[in-house]
């Protein structure tokens, strides 16, 4: 493991899913990694590397985090809002805030509420 | 504060009523949404219709507006005259290079809609982005063209909105960013849209300004204008 020092700096994008239907996780995953990359292109979407924190994913409410590199959140956050169809059901990905840290995400977006 | 200025209801060629649309623009995070209907559709009374809204969604605020899709230039200044005092936001249905340059020169109109719609070009060059700066008319970049199309035509439509958005700053004329949506589905939050128009070349503070300052101010003017504390051409400091 990289020590931290040389790990890239990361921002967690939390999101949440309107959907007419309930929407399948792996799903919303397959669209995320479409719009991604159709939109980014293989090579830009390696710099941007984006990853689900899997257990932070909330299927009742459809809140879920999204890793990315720092500098890609406005990427990540247009390639979320071309999202329109997940699995069959349309929808609306809506990025409710962006933290520096898993643990400022539980706290402002998943304790409590 | 972020605002869209370009969603339709079921009353034009949309497929929900007003209260989902504002419901939903509620949700995620809008403070104001225009309501586009094609003239000569009838005009709703705007004040009683933002009065009884606003009673069952409170927050959001719902500007009338009004596209013209002319045929001609000719037909474009007749349905100006007509529609302009009734309007509180006054559209042109782009795409024809004429109409598009037609609409950027007159300052009674407030936004020139989707100017590259069905053409090989951005359908704007320095002539008519220097007019726009001029009388004020705002060009817009549509989302719902970029949601609908696919592969390379969405990557010509791209090209055409990076053209229109390198001109806008040259220029320095308007451009924001709307989702042009017909359903609850097509809405976007205003800060996505804003992300959008970053990647497509705008600084990221200006394109904030796209979605937020420039409505707004947008908006106070024409309302403004239509109950008479403003008039036509009076600029304030």
């Amino acid at each position: 493991m990289l020590p931290s020092s040389l790990r890239q700096n990361k921002r967690y994008i939390v999101f949440e899913v309107i959907s007419e239907q309930p929407v399948a996780y792996q799903d919303l995953v397959n669209a995320v990694w479409s719009s991604t990359l159709s939109f980014l292109g293989e090579a830009f979407a390696s710099e941007v590397r984006p990853w689900f924190i899997v257990n932070l994913y909330d299927n009742e409410k459809q809140r879920g985090v999204i890793k990315c590199a720092h500098n890609t959140v406005e990427q990540m956050r247009a390639v979320l809002s071309l999202i329109s169809v997940i699995g069959e059901s349309r929808s609306v990905v809506h990025v409710l805030g962006i933290t520096g840290t898993i643990k400022s995400a539980k706290a402002k977006y998943f304790e409590g509420k | 504060m972020f605002y869209d200025l370009h969603v339709h209801t079921a009353a034009s060629i949309g497929e929900n009523k007003l209260e989902e649309m504002a419901s939903m623009a509620k949700r995620i995070g809008l403070d104001g949404i225009a309501i586009v209907s094609y003239f000569p559709d009838v005009i709703q009374d705007v004040s009683t219709l933002s009065a009884s809204l606003r009673s069952r969604v409170e927050g959001v605020d719902i500007v009338n507006a009004v596209m013209l899709k002319p045929a001609s230039v000719v037909e474009l200044e007749k349905m100006i005259s007509k529609a302009r005092p009734k309007a509180e936001l006054l559209y042109v249905h782009g795409g024809n290079y004429d109409i598009n340059r037609a609409a950027c020169e007159s300052p009674a109109i407030d936004m020139l809609c989707h100017p590259e719609l069905g053409r090989k070009d951005s359908g704007i060059d320095h002539i008519v982005i220097k007019s726009a700066a001029e009388n004020n008319v705002v060009i817009e970049v549509n989302f719902r063209e970029i949601l609908e199309s696919h592969g390379r035509n969405k990557s010509n439509i791209m090209s055409s909105m990076r053209t229109n958005i390198m001109l806008a700053n040259k220029y320095e004329a308007k451009i924001i960013a709307t989702s042009g949506a017909v359903n609850i589905w097509g809405m976007r939050a205003g800060r996505e849209l804003a992300a959008f128009l970053n990647l497509m070349g705008m600084d990221l503070g200006e394109s904030l300004d796209a979605m937020s300052n420039v409505p707004k101010k947008i908006i106070a003017e024409n309302r403004e204008k239509l109950l008479g504390k403003r008039r036509e051409g009076v600029i304030e400091e």
